[in-house]
């Protein structure tokens, strides 16, 4: 027995098939769809940096992290409001923000060689944003500082398309290094970092490459890594297990 | 919605599984996410939360998906959302803003505050009148209502999401479309009289 047919396209009446009509008038804050696009693929795709065999516990871990990342970044949303949403996420990103080419080259770093464009994660200047309190006046474009000069905006909303693209890329990386070929990872990192500019993923990229090092033998480039991101980024879910590829945890 | 070649995995025998990798499973949420997110929203606004809780809804919804996103069969994607949302909702109810149950009264309130036929040329003020009238009616009828003549499920769909017989979900929609029906009528009375309200 075929279905009836549907009320919009037979209406009791005028006004009948005008309510109906508008049932899909309404719309989600966009903002706000977009913030939960990424925070439930990041949290979908922790599973990239827990990887391989040897690292279950660490990938439990990171697992975990990357729930509560995504869990604060959804709470910033909620406690900002959909207009900072984008600025949020934004935040929330820069919370876990890759080294710069300036911060590499820290006395720290600077002991080695010049970092060469495979040991810098992310070249790209990482600006001061500014997150009203609720009440206060706000605006869904956050005001950037940072050096004089410098226009430093958020980063665009990612479209999925590139949120695939990113993940679609880390998975080549992940599935090189699993295979053994740690060089060839982080020439697909490199390629990552000049594909995506304002990766969403860039914590995750900085996780994998640091292991690239590690398993390529290059453990100094390795900690120079680990150490400009952990310095930016002490509470980032991925700590532990940046620590632990290290052979920093006990 | 993307699809890949992993997606045959859950019509594969599990002794001849290949594990899908990873990224795989957030691409396919990203996708699942990008379709289905309007609908849940919807679905939590129709089943009474106001814009705030339903915001949050969705996005606990979304969060649920991604931790379940393997158990989830290709296809069913909408039924999980739909199920995990009326879970969310009956959570939110207890704790969020929302609208009452109508009563009487707010039925004749609504029926007294007809807008003009001009005034819902704004969509988004017909959408509002349409989610009152919604709220008049009984739950079980509303969500039925709902996803077959809003959200456009099919019937069998529709009784396969709530876990119900056919007959019943046909019962319900009947019930349904009566109830609001009687609705507009008593509304369109009320616009004859005075001519829709300011």
């Amino acid at each position: 027995m075929s279905d009836p047919r549907r009320l919009t396209l037979e209406p009791s009446s005028e006004l009948a098939g005008t309510l109906l009509r508008a049932g899909r008038a309404r719309a989600p804050d966009e903002a706000r769809k977009r913030a939960v696009l990424l925070a439930t693929a990041t949290l979908a795709a922790s599973g990239i940096v827990a990887g391989t065999s040897g690292a279950a516990t660490a990938g439990g871990t990171v697992a975990k992290g990357a729930s509560a990342a995504m869990l604060h970044w959804i709470g910033l949303a909620g406690l900002l409001g959909a207009g900072a949403v984008t600025a949020a996420v934004a935040v929330g990103h820069r919370r876990d923000a890759v080294p710069t080419r300036t911060e590499l080259a820290t006395p720290a770093a600077q002991s080695a060689s010049v970092p060469s464009r495979r040991s810098v994660a992310q070249p790209r200047p990482r600006p001061s944003v500014q997150i009203e309190a609720p009440g206060a006046e706000t605006s869904s474009t956050p005001k950037p500082t940072g050096a004089p000069g410098a226009d430093l905006g958020p980063p665009p909303a990612q479209p999925a398309s590139s949120m695939r693209g990113e993940l679609s890329t880390l998975e080549q990386a992940r599935a090189m290094l699993s295979a053994g070929n740690p060089a060839r990872a982080l020439s697909i990192l490199d390629d990552y970092a000049a594909r995506f500019p304002h990766a969403s993923m860039a914590p995750e990229a900085t996780v994998l490459r640091i292991e690239a090092l590690v398993r390529a033998g290059d453990a100094p480039a390795a900690r120079r890594v680990a150490d400009v991101f952990l310095a930016a980024n002490p509470d980032s879910p991925y700590a532990d297990r940046i620590r632990s590829l290290l052979g920093d945890n006990p | 919605m993307a699809h890949s070649s992993s997606y045959t995995t859950a019509l594969t025998p599990p002794e001849e599984r290949v594990e899908p990798p990873v990224a795989d499973a957030a691409e396919r949420v990203s996708a699942v996410v990008e379709a289905h997110y309007d609908f849940v929203w919807r679905t939590l606004r129709f089943v009474g939360l106001d814009d705030a809780a339903a915001e949050d809804g969705a996005q606990q919804v979304m969060c649920i998906l991604a931790r379940r996103i393997d158990d989830v069969a290709p296809g069913a994607e909408r039924s999980f959302l739909f199920s995990t949302a009326m879970r969310v909702a009956a959570t939110l109810r207890r704790t969020a803003s929302r609208h009452p149950e109508s009563s009487d009264e707010d039925i004749e309130a609504l029926v007294a505050a007809t807008p003009s036929a001009e005034e819902l040329l704004d969509e988004r003020r017909a959408h509002e009148v349409l989610r009152r009238v919604l709220d008049a009616m009984p739950v079980e009828l509303r969500i039925v209502f709902v996803l077959y003549e809003i959200e456009e499920m099919t019937m069998r769909e529709i009784a396969e999401t709530l876990g119900i017989p056919a007959g019943t979900a046909a019962s319900r929609l009947r019930r349904g479309r009566e109830a609001f029906d009687s609705i507009v009528r008593r509304m369109q009375t009320a616009r004859g009289r005075h001519g829709g309200s300011p």
